[in-house]
């Protein structure tokens, strides 16, 4: 994982380095004079040579520095942690909506394959994974705020706030995971143990859910980890429509004004954050599936007791 | 199944057209969303004005920024030694006046019982100290570039002399923008320049009481406010809106008292709405088509006539802004001094002429036509708009043009290095005189590379009128200033800005000023 971050950090530095525009002229603006550009090019460190710029800027990193914005002169630190909380609640919220809905979807879609059900529910999610963010976020407001005047256009203040961006992210995320859960689940549903299981009298809801689903969720469970890192950082049109102020836009503000810092910055955490939930995605894997359970080494000691216990009864009897 | 496909699509179709149809008119029944967090409330508070405007300040600091939107936010904290009334007016503020000691030296006399928001006296010193650390911390502020902090002086708490490294007879024009507002010298050093915390000290109608970046930023009275009665609304939320859609969908839901930064062809829409209107005020700001004399084959001014005479410019900004704003008249806005209607017809009257566009073009070594290049920036649609349709334009005069849409921070370089032929921009005489643009066409700095104009007539005649005390003479120099851009073709005025709020309708006092795009909200009140 540092690796994967280090080469990141390069990569994005070398990156910014490519990017044409000169940052004294962002800051100083209309009068700029060339003075003054020479100055803000010393203040700033812009002359120096590339590798002692991404050599100090990764030491101030080390020591949890997140550096200071071109443009305002402040710390990156207090904006970029004030924003972060609203762009999780966006991701998390909106996928675990997206996950409910899709998942449910699915398991109809597959469990009723070609029946009326299934068409629709195809039909929905081709439209939501088709339909931009933003469209649907406008269409929202239009509708929900502006016509019937049920719920705030923009804002992040209270529960109602976050009905309409939660909404659009978890309906666009519901697409990806209800597809995923169809073919996963169509592939389970045809294995000789869920004969086995319905042959032995469970009821439908307990095969499906017990033993089609939780051998179907791998798949499904990946692809809730994509859509949650894909969120973290992404939901810029979303964050824009609803005037949300996340680290998506803050970013992209970032780029626009060649704030080299806030870029590089914020797309290094969200690379950490979204190193964090593959792993705990990883982490998941085992829990479902008890293969990968035993390749962790979980319960192995346990087994082994077991092992060893089953072993001296045996060798007693014989004895 | 494809009846059922066919009614989902219909169905969803209908969704989206009642979804966009109208929409301006249906608000609750108290004109406000129904939400009950920071946005709007059911019951109206006539103590908290809420404002929604588009620009993240980041930090509170003076004259960190250039830009009106982050001056708009600042000046509610800090003031100006001077200032542009309604009417354009340059009336004394923290100053009560001032006299020439010399071309170079200023005295301000400042006005008597004025406090900062600690409570602390302001003082003269705290005027010199501002001036001296904003051109030592090289701050964006080019209305400092005169002035020599070295030589300033504090003659006592309510007197100081503003030095100067040459004569400019409207520095208290300068002194009235918003980028030169006074900040607390001992606040300052008391809390490290922490300008997001207690460095945020002025003697401005308002206090910040707390920022929440990208977000919202929370202002109150000043109780040490030296203007009796003001603020009238004594709490401001102030809402940081980046995009000109939703802050127009805002707008048009009546829940804010005033909407800054709508986007303009949202306008109409908005008037449409119940229990809000629009309020409409002129700019100190036209956009120009900038010709770069220096680039060729734009060094040669047959060519730069040529293409003054392939387009159509009314046609132009009718596409662009319609009837918002103005189609420029003059090379400045109306109200600024050294604005001359006639010598701009002399010019640029004639309008849209492809035959005499062709024969310049011939005379210029031209006669099959020529390949030109328009530089804009991608992020602003009417200008973008405006390019394409000179580009359709002048193609019957044989210019071949060509859009070249940059994102800012690059096209801020490439024009500054002066690599274009032509783009758009444009530019505020924010002094209320021509000069306020014309003091960025000089040598040293970076704006000049747009036009690439080595005129040492022009920078010696400016230098005249910044050294002309007496206004009337002023403007007729600047007058000839204009004209000497206009006669080789440097620039070629297009629109002059207005600009729009959404204020609600119960609402009063709200008035845009022209020098610097400005709102003081401390004259607005409720009811």
């Amino acid at each position: 994982m540092a690796l994967a971050l280090l080469a990141t950090i390069v990569f994005l530095f070398t990156l910014m380095e490519f990017v044409p525009g000169d940052p004294a002229l962002v800051v100083l603006g209309e009068g700029a004079t060339e003075e003054n550009i020479a100055a803000i090019h010393k203040e700033l460190g812009l002359d120096d040579p590339y590798l002692v710029r991404l050599g100090r800027y990764l030491g101030d990193l080390l020591q949890g520095d997140m550096g200071t914005s071109y443009k305002t002169r402040q710390p990156i630190a207090p904006a970029f942690f004030s924003r972060l909380p609203l762009s999780m609640i966006i991701a998390f919220w909106g996928v675990l909506v997206g996950t409910i809905l899709g998942v449910l979807a699915g398991i109809i879609s597959a469990v009723k394959q070609y029946s009326i059900f299934d068409r629709v529910l195809t039909v929905i999610s081709l439209f939501g994974a088709s339909a931009p963010s933003f469209w649907l976020a406008m269409m929202f407001v239009l509708i929900f705020s502006v016509k019937l005047g049920w719920l705030p256009a923009t804002g992040s203040y209270s529960f109602k706030h976050w009905i309409l961006p939660v909404v659009t992210i978890g309906l666009q995320c519901s697409a990806s995971i209800t597809r995923m859960t169809r073919s996963s689940m169509l592939e389970v549903i045809r294995q000789d143990y869920i004969r086995t299981a319905r042959a032995k009298g469970q009821t439908e809801i307990r095969v499906i859910i017990s033993h089609a689903l939780r051998n179907a969720f791998i798949p499904i469970l990946t692809q809730i980890g994509s859509n949650i890192n894909g969120y973290l950082g992404g939901t810029v049109l979303v964050e824009s429509v609803f005037a949300i102020p996340g680290i998506g836009n803050y970013v992209l503000d970032g780029v626009k004004t060649m704030d080299t810092p806030v870029v590089l910055s914020g797309i290094v955490f969200i690379c950490l954050m979204c190193s964090f939930v593959t792993f705990f995605i990883d982490m998941a894997y085992a829990f479902i599936d008890p293969r990968i359970k035993a390749t962790y080494g979980f319960g192995v000691k346990k087994k082994k007791k077991a092992a060893v216990a089953t072993a001296k009864t045996t060798e007693g009897g014989e004895g | 199944m494809k009846k059922f496909v066919s009614l989902f699509l219909a169905l969803l179709m209908a969704l989206s057209l009642v979804a966009c149809g109208g929409g301006g008119g249906d608000t609750t029944d108290d004109g406000s969303t129904p939400d009950d967090g920071g946005s709007a409330s059911t019951g109206e508070d006539l103590d908290t004005l809420k404002v929604i405007q588009g620009f993240d300040p980041g930090t509170f600091e003076p004259g960190n920024n250039d830009e009106q939107g982050y001056n708009r936010i600042v000046r509610q904290i800090y003031e100006t030694l001077f200032f542009f009334d309604e009417n354009g007016e340059l009336q004394p503020w923290l100053a009560t006046g001032y006299t020439w000691d010399d071309d170079t030296h200023m005295r301000v006399t400042l006005r008597e019982g004025v406090k900062f928001s600690d409570g602390t006296d302001f003082t003269a010193e705290d005027v010199i100290w501002t001036f001296t650390r904003a051109i030592e911390d090289a701050l964006p502020n080019s209305h400092y570039n005169m002035i020599d902090p070295a030589g300033c002086e504090v003659v006592d708490d309510l007197t100081c002399v503003i030095a100067l490294k040459y004569p400019c007879s409207t520095l208290p024009n300068h002194l009235a923008n918003s980028q030169c507002v006074i900040a607390s010298k001992a606040a300052y050093e008391a809390n490290d320049g922490d300008y997001l915390g207690g460095a945020v000290v002025g003697t401005g109608p308002y206090k910040l009481v707390s920022y929440t970046p990208g977000d919202m930023i929370i202002f109150e009275a000043n109780e040490y406010y030296w203007r009796e009665g003001e603020p009238k609304v004594p709490n401001m939320e102030m809402r940081v809106v980046l995009s000109g859609e939703s802050s127009a969908t805002e707008a048009k839901t009546a829940a804010y008292d005033v909407v800054l930064g709508a986007n303009t062809r949202e306008f109409e829409g908005i008037e449409a709405a119940d229990g809000v209107h629009m309020e409409y005020g002129m700019t100190a700001n036209t956009v120009y088509i900038l010709l770069n004399t220096a680039k060729a084959p734009m060094d040669n001014v047959k060519v730069r006539e040529a293409f003054a005479r392939a387009i159509n410019a009314a046609a132009t900004v009718q596409l662009a802004y319609g009837d918002f704003g103005e189609v420029a008249t003059a090379m400045v806005s109306p109200g600024i001094g050294g604005r001359n209607e006639e010598t701009f017809q002399k010019y640029y009257g004639t309008g849209q002429d492809i035959e005499t566009a062709k024969s310049l073009l011939a005379e210029a070594g031209h006669p099959d036509g020529i390949d030109l290049e328009i530089t804009v920036e991608a992020n602003d649609t009417q200008r973008c708009d405006m390019a394409e349709a000179m580009q359709a334009q002048v193609l019957e005069a044989g210019i071949n043009l060509t859009v070249n849409k940059m994102e800012s921070a690059p096209m801020r370089e490439y024009l500054a290095r002066g690599d274009h032929q032509i783009c758009i921009y444009g530019f505020t005489s924010n002094t209320m005189e021509a000069d306020g643009f014309l003091s960025q066409l000089q040598p040293g700095s970076s704006a000049l590379a747009r036009i690439g104009y080595d005129n040492q007539e022009f920078f010696d005649l400016y230098t005249e009128g910044c050294a002309t005390e007496d206004t009337a003479a002023r403007d007729q120099i600047w007058e000839q200033c204009l004209e000497m851009l206009m006669e080789d073709y440097t620039m070629i005025p297009l629109w002059h800005k207005e600009l729009g709020a959404a204020v609600k309708d119960n609402v009063e006092g709200f008035w845009w000023a022209k020098d610097y795009e400005q709102c003081y909200f401390q004259f607005v009140s409720k009811s």
